[in-house]
């Protein structure tokens, strides 16, 4: 692998705010038609932080809008209500064709399915290039092939020279998730919002790929966003993990925290159904029906009410916000105990 | 060699082979002379890795394969009936009534515009034998999900509970043996794990059993019986589910287990398996494992391996190999 260098944007010099930060970030979508209008909610009041060169995985079901959060991030959705601060800016207010291109080539995205996310009919060059073009119109058709060359032997693809001219269905799902990484890489990012990026592919080869995402965070400088509902997975690569159920963050903190010492009944329903051979068949799961939750036209109270354990009655008027328990750790329910010395406080307060 | 369940295999596959006719000059054999036992009420995990021959063996095991792959030699004797020389319409017979097959994908494998309980009447239709009535209802209800849902068409479904109405189709007949295909592989941890205990339950109250295909070993670690591992078309490793998760004979078995992170214990640096599979039209000479393997030596390249007895559980290494000068210490399992 080439060594990236850590880029030295001037913008990078002024560490004050956080990378990116989301408040009260909500996405509803309207299902049905006529005179029945309903809304989805699939996302409310998420406040998510990503620092530099942070790893942070958020993990969930599926439908409890893991990847409507980063499609908000990325600008394919815009929110319903709520801001995305990049860098300290509302990317709401970045207008200019110019800033929403840069904020663009900052944030990429990393798709789930390597199989349908590249164009069978080009070379799997052909989006890193099409990029360059874009993102860096300065640079010659030389200067784009090297620069393709450079990512593509970063994300460990050897020899780049021969492989970038191949075609998508000569390449193994692994090698292509690597391609797909390649084109986030490609614009220099700051942040890559990798969606489930190795849930389609093999057990065998889905270490390469953790382990890629950690290497480019040291040699690139890079954060993540790291989107699954693999807790295993979460813990090997991740700093901070975010447990999300319905549309709300449910559980935050340092990834070790949480998994050894879970605030969230959901998270303990999470964390019981990993498969571990290593350990004896746990009977968490036992009686749950694993279905998804209602989030169409929610009422107030806590969203995991109908399959929580430990229910009580406040849970079914009042939403449980998030509430500092621990260091750095949060998790929205009434029922959760802080650690011993921490004051409960509504976690909003943080600096 | 199953020596822990009594009695004759209800299925007994011998030297099965399956070849893709590709129009090249050699041909590509996705299935290389496999050999599978499976007993009554027995729970039989295979794994690998994707393009390894495990659905291609389930396809032939149920004869649903279509050209360019076809059989070209082996058995597959089910209840003493050789499915291989079996005519389809006695075949068509023996489906859903003796053995079924749930694939992988429900939401392709079920009938978008007819509901669920139409397509049940439609397999109980195409027997000659009486059902009950409420035998659908009655299915339905074995796997958790409202009758009333007979009514409703797979899309108004979730996807573990499409997942659920396929099983409930495949019990319809209380076959002997029913064969999956990854059924979980669509859903998530807690839909997946509970899908899996349900399974294993219905498998202790009706009897049947299962050939359940996956790539994820950690899922079945704790539902299988028997495990089988294939690599590049061969069965690689072979024997009961714990004995080769306590002491993995193959050095794949070995690195597949050693792929994926724990949530416990201490977080330790993963490599994985390097490289990726061989192309099946052009398989490497020797083992077909040495390009990949970490413990790789002069022979391998050389000799193919066979499936050689190690402790309780048979491998093909030559590591294993009777008189091979670096033969691991025999297992010393007992099995259970």
């Amino acid at each position: 692998m080439t060594d990236v260098s850590v880029d030295t944007d001037p913008r990078a010099a002024a560490p004050t705010a956080p990378l990116i930060d989301t408040r009260k970030l909500t996405r509803h979508f309207r299902v049905g038609r006529g005179l029945s209008p309903k809304m989805l909610h699939a996302v409310d009041d998420v406040d998510i932080t990503v620092d530099r060169q942070e790893i942070v995985a958020l993990a969930g079901e599926s439908g409890s809008g893991k990847s409507t959060i980063a499609r908000l991030l990325a600008g394919v959705y815009t929110p319903t209500s709520g801001e995305i601060y990049y860098q300290g800016r509302a990317v709401s207010s970045m207008r200019s064709r110019r800033d929403r291109l840069a904020y663009r080539g900052d944030v990429p995205m990393v798709f789930q399915d390597p199989f349908s996310s590249l164009n069978p009919a080009f070379r799997v060059s052909h989006g890193i290039l099409r990029s360059l073009k874009l993102h860096q119109p300065e640079l010659t058709r030389a200067q784009r092939n090297e620069e393709a060359e450079r990512v593509i032997e970063a994300v460990g693809l050897a020899p780049a020279s021969d492989l970038m001219y191949r075609y998508p269905y000569e390449l193994s799902g692994g090698q292509r998730q690597r391609i797909g990484f390649a084109q986030a890489l490609a614009h220099k990012p700051k942040l890559i919002l990798a969606d489930e990026p190795v849930s389609m592919l093999d057990v065998s080869i889905r270490i390469g790929l953790l382990n890629l995402m950690a290497e480019l965070r040291r040699s690139a400088g890079v954060s993540f966003l790291y989107i699954t509902h693999d807790i295993a997975s979460a813990r090997y690569v991740a700093d901070r993990l975010l447990i999300m159920y319905a549309g709300h963050i449910v559980e935050s903190g340092p990834t070790e925290a949480v998994l050894a010492n879970p605030k969230h009944p959901y998270t303990d329903l999470l964390l019981g159904a990993v498969p571990d051979p290593r350990a004896p068949l746990s009977v968490a799961v036992e009686g749950d029906t694993g279905e998804p939750p209602r989030v169409i036209d929610p009422t107030p109270g806590c969203r995991f009410r109908w399959r929580c354990p430990l229910v009580v009655d406040e849970c079914h008027h009042v939403t449980p916000t998030l509430r500092r328990l621990g260091e750095g750790h949060d998790a929205a329910c009434h029922v959760a105990e802080p650690d011993a010395g921490t004051h409960a406080t509504t976690a909003g307060q943080r600096g | 060699m199953h020596g822990h369940i009594e009695g004759k295999p209800i299925l007994e596959v011998r030297d099965l082979t399956v070849e893709y006719d590709t129009g090249g000059d050699r041909p590509v054999v996705a299935v290389d002379s496999v050999d599978l036992d499976v007993h009554a009420g027995e729970f039989v995990g295979v794994v690998g890795e994707s393009g390894c021959g495990k659905s291609t063996l389930l396809f032939a095991i149920a004869q649903l394969l279509s050209p360019p792959a076809a059989i070209t030699s082996g058995d597959v004797r089910f209840q003493g009936q050789n499915l291989v020389a079996m005519s389809e319409k006695k075949l068509a017979a023996l489906r859903w009534r003796d053995f079924s097959v749930v694939m992988q994908s429900a939401m392709n494998a079920l009938n978008p515009v007819t509901s669920i309980g139409t397509q049940f009447r439609d397999a109980i239709m195409a027997h000659d034998e009486a059902v009950a009535d409420d035998r659908p209802a009655e299915v339905m209800r074995l796997v958790g999900i409202d009758p009333i849902h007979l009514k409703s068409y797979p899309h108004q479904l979730s996807g573990g509970m499409r997942q659920r109405a396929m099983i409930a189709m495949a019990l319809l007949f209380t076959p002997d043996l029913i064969i999956m295909d990854e059924p979980t592989s669509a859903l998530d941890v807690v839909a997946q794990r509970s899908l899996m205990v349900q399974i294993k339950e219905l498998q202790q109250q009706l009897g049947f059993a299962v050939v359940f295909v996956t790539h994820d070993m950690s899922l079945i670690s704790h539902f299988s019986d028997q495990l089988v591992v294939m690599y590049a078309g061969q069965v690689v490793e072979l024997g009961a589910t714990r004995a080769v998760f306590d002491h993995p004979a193959h050095p794949y078995s070995k690195g597949l287990l050693d792929a994926f992170p724990s949530i416990r214990g201490p977080k330790v640096p993963l490599i994985g398996i390097p490289g990726s599979p061989p192309n099946l039209a052009h398989p490497p000479s020797g083992c077909r494992f040495n390009p990949r393997c970490p413990e790789v030596f002069a022979d391998c390249p050389k000799v193919e391996p066979e499936l050689y007895q190690v402790g309780a559980v048979q491998a093909r290494c030559l590591l294993h190999a009777p008189g091979a000068a670096t033969a691991a210490e025999p297992v010393q399992e007992a099995r259970s």
